[in-house]
């Protein structure tokens, strides 16, 4: 880490080969890394095989989404993309109780409701075993510690959950990924009445980094948004390279698509994060 | 007198359209009513067999959800026309076109910069929580700030005969047909009743729809491409969509006739690929785009929502319009038109408990047997209980998930909607059944109301339901003078 900032190179590249002639295949991408504070975008590249025109808009959360349309006949569908990131550690949180949220709770109508992936029912708090906040908490301390018993009451697992695994069944398994764990937190938080949203990136080193990561922010007043990372029991820092967010993963997916045949697809990602330059 | 001998006893409680008391016809029906009480019974006879052919003739029908068998019905209708007096119309002219100038004021502002939640005008949960909110659409600039093109908004008049907003129909609102084809059949059927009338022309509804539609195209071309999207003839609006499709004298397409490339729409036809401009689609939001919203969708384009997004093609009512059409939004409709416009409301709305609010929650569960309680989320009669009419275990089943989710709920007073003579055959005379009205609007550069409406008729005695999905009739409208 020095004052110029921390170097990381993302390269995320997903690979769809298919049985039979794939063709009409629409797509949208959240893969491009925020630029801000404390993370500046250097560069960014795309590239699609077969080669089409990408467009990108930015979505009702703010996140910058890139889509393409392949019209013609394939077997094979490439998405890869390069970007280079300048990384700078967040300043710490403004102390808060959690009290101070009470006010602000109608603005963060969206990421306080439940969602289909996240629903409200149920006593979140009893079934992770980690108690709700007292108004007088420290918010920081809270959510840390909110992290840390996450990291210890699951184990990491990759492939113990798949994309549709609802939290219910990762929580009596006990085992699950970063997207799990992110979700969870985010069910716990939720039901305090924390504002907390669902963030989608990459990561540098420990665990997660095989492969894309997620992680939440919390709001703090008078500090703005801060990530917190339950899979890694820490917050999120200099090695985390942040996407996109919105209420749970469905606002942010790397990847969606609609195509016509193709048959059964056979999919392959591989994400590469280096420090460095 | 033979004029007592036609008519039914009047309502009690009840605003009669057509007497102001009994025997005493009010001043715009009285040229009506001498032409008909002038005509023998035989002469009647025969008006209503001529109205009955001219009506097959037309194939007019409209399919219930329930019915397997035989699906396809006529939609019955009343020989005896409604009639609103030109100036009673202008007034409810003027109410139309200021709820529908705030609803799409508001939607264009949920969609942007969410004035209204910050200002706390309308509960944030209202619209961020409701599955028509359409946060693809998001941030779209779209022509004349307009999402809900053509809108149904159905009014009644309670029992001091003052008009009332019921429900606003702001995604796919249907009806119109049946009303341009009410008018046709009388045309051919009973010339002589509508002669010298002075009644207000509806004919040229296709031509105002198209007129709106192509206002909205994207491409500066004399003659853009306008089609109807219909999810096809299982669709109990079906009919509708094939009449104004060929009364506009443009294209009746199924999604499957449509794609997307190079970020436009296309239609193919047999002279090759023809780029869509305007869409007036008759499917709902959930179906229109499989990449959007449901992925399992049959009926839609894909890709369709991004060229929408990038301004190449037009969507008639946009995307996400749903949300301002809730009937629990309903209840907050005037604040919005004291928000956004400055004016006060000149339609009424109908008083509305809201499952919501805790203590209106409480009066709701109290006073079940006065109200009309409906579920927030559906509409056509379905899903709705009347307090009064209701066994006391289904009563008792319906609050048990009024308690379970209260804030799917809603609920009003039972409303005496304005009874109006209507031909009964089984005793050959005119007794007074329920109506309501749904009056169309269409909005582009500007906003234009068609003359009248479609009258909804409560075909069974002492019913107040006049939905078509709940087997009613409807009445030809006529605004006149």
């Amino acid at each position: 880490m020095t004052a110029q900032g921390t170097q990381l190179r993302v390269q995320h590249c997903t690979e769809y080969r298919y049985p039979l002639e794939a063709k009409d295949s629409f797509n949208e991408l959240w893969v491009s890394p925020v630029d801000s504070a404390t993370q500046s975008l250097q560069a960014f590249q795309l590239q699609v095989d077969p080669e089409v025109m990408v467009r990108s808009r930015d979505d009702y959360f703010g996140n910058r989404v890139h889509y393409f349309h392949v019209a013609t006949s394939h077997r094979l569908l490439r998405i890869a993309s390069r970007a280079e990131v300048l990384t700078f550690p967040a300043a710490e949180p403004r102390a808060v109780e959690v009290a101070s949220l009470e006010p602000l709770r109608p603005r963060f109508f969206e990421f306080l409701a439940p969602t289909r992936r996240i629903p409200l029912q149920g006593d979140w708090a009893a079934l992770l075993g980690f108690p709700l906040p007292g108004m007088r908490d420290d918010l920081l301390s809270y959510l840390l510690a909110a992290a840390h018993h996450l990291h210890a009451r699951f184990t990491y697992r990759v492939g113990a959950t798949s994309v549709d695994t609802p939290l219910q069944d990762f929580i009596a398994s006990g085992q699950g990924v970063c997207q799990d764990f992110a979700q969870a937190m985010l069910a716990l938080l939720r039901q305090a009445r924390l504002p907390a949203r669902y963030v989608s990136g990459y990561l540098a080193t420990g665990v997660g980094a095989e492969g894309s990561h997620a992680w939440i922010e919390a709001f703090f007043p008078g500090t703005g948004w801060v990530g917190i990372d339950p899979t890694n029991d820490c917050p999120a820092g200099i090695s985390h390279v942040k996407v996109a967010h919105g209420r749970d993963y469905d606002d942010c997916p790397p990847l969606r698509g609609v195509r016509l045949g193709g048959g059964m697809e056979q999919l392959s990602v591989e994400v590469r994060v280096e420090v460095g330059p | 007198m033979e004029t007592q001998d036609w008519f039914g006893e009047l309502l009690p409680g009840t605003f009669d359209e057509v007497f102001a008391a009994p025997g005493q016809p009010r001043p715009h029906y009285r040229s009506l009513l001498s032409r008909m009480t002038s005509l023998s019974r035989e002469e009647l006879r025969a008006r209503l067999g001529l109205i009955d052919l001219a009506f097959r003739d037309q194939g007019v029908t409209f399919r219930l959800h329930s019915e397997e068998q035989s699906p396809e019905r006529p939609f019955p209708l009343d020989i005896l026309p409604r009639l609103i007096p030109a100036r009673e119309w202008e007034e409810v002219v003027s109410g139309l076109v200021q709820r529908v100038r705030a609803l799409n004021a508001f939607l264009n502002d949920i969609y942007h910069d969410q004035c209204a939640l910050r200002d706390q005008v309308v509960p944030a949960d209202l619209v961020l929580a409701h599955p028509a909110f359409c946060r693809e659409v998001a941030g779209i600039d779209l022509p004349f700030g307009v999402y809900t093109h053509v809108a149904g908004i159905d009014l009644i008049r309670d029992a001091s005969g003052t008009y009332r907003v019921l429900e606003d129909n702001l995604r796919t609102p249907s009806g119109v047909s049946y009303l341009l084809a009410n008018r046709r059949v009388m045309t051919q059927a009973v010339p002589d009743l509508l002669r010298g009338q002075k009644v207000r022309l509806v004919e040229h509804y296709p031509d105002l729809l198209l007129e709106t539609l192509r206002s909205l195209s994207p491409r500066d071309v004399v003659d853009p491409t306008v089609v109807v999207l219909t999810p096809g003839p299982y669709n109990s609006a079906y009919f509708e969509h094939m009449f104004l499709a060929q009364q506009m004298g443009v294209e009746l397409v199924e999604g499957a006739d449509l794609y997307v490339d190079g970020g436009r729409v296309w239609m193919r036809s047999l002279s090759g690929p023809a780029q869509v401009d305007v869409i007036y689609r008759r499917i709902d939001d959930a179906y229109l785009d499989p990449l959007c919203f449901r992925p399992d969708s049959m009926l839609g384009v894909t890709g369709l929502i991004s060229v929408f997004r990038e301004g190449r093609v037009a969507l008639a009512n946009a995307p996400g319009s749903g949300v301002a059409d809730d009937k629990a939004l309903y209840a907050y409709v005037p604040r919005l038109i004291r928000y956004y416009l400055q004016e006060e409301p000149i339609l009424a709305n109908v008083e509305t408990y809201l499952g919501s609010d805790p203590d209106q929650l409480e009066y709701l569960l109290a006073h079940a047997r006065e109200l009309v309680i409906k579920r927030v989320d559906q509409s056509g009669g379905y899903g709705m209980l009347i307090g009064s009419e209701a066994e006391p275990d289904a009563l008792a089943r319906y609050l048990a998930e009024v308690r379970r989710q209260p804030s799917c709920y809603v609920a009003q007073p039972r409303m005496e909607l304005s009874a109006h003579p209507t031909y009964c055959a089984d005793t050959e005379r005119f007794e007074p059944r329920r109506i309501d009205l749904r009056p169309f609007i269409l909005s582009g550069e500007q906003i234009q109301v068609l003359p009248g409406g479609l009258t909804r008729v409560a075909l069974k005695r002492g019913s107040t339901v006049v939905n078509s999905s709940q087997g009613g009739g409807s009445k030809d409208t006529w605004v006149v003078g």
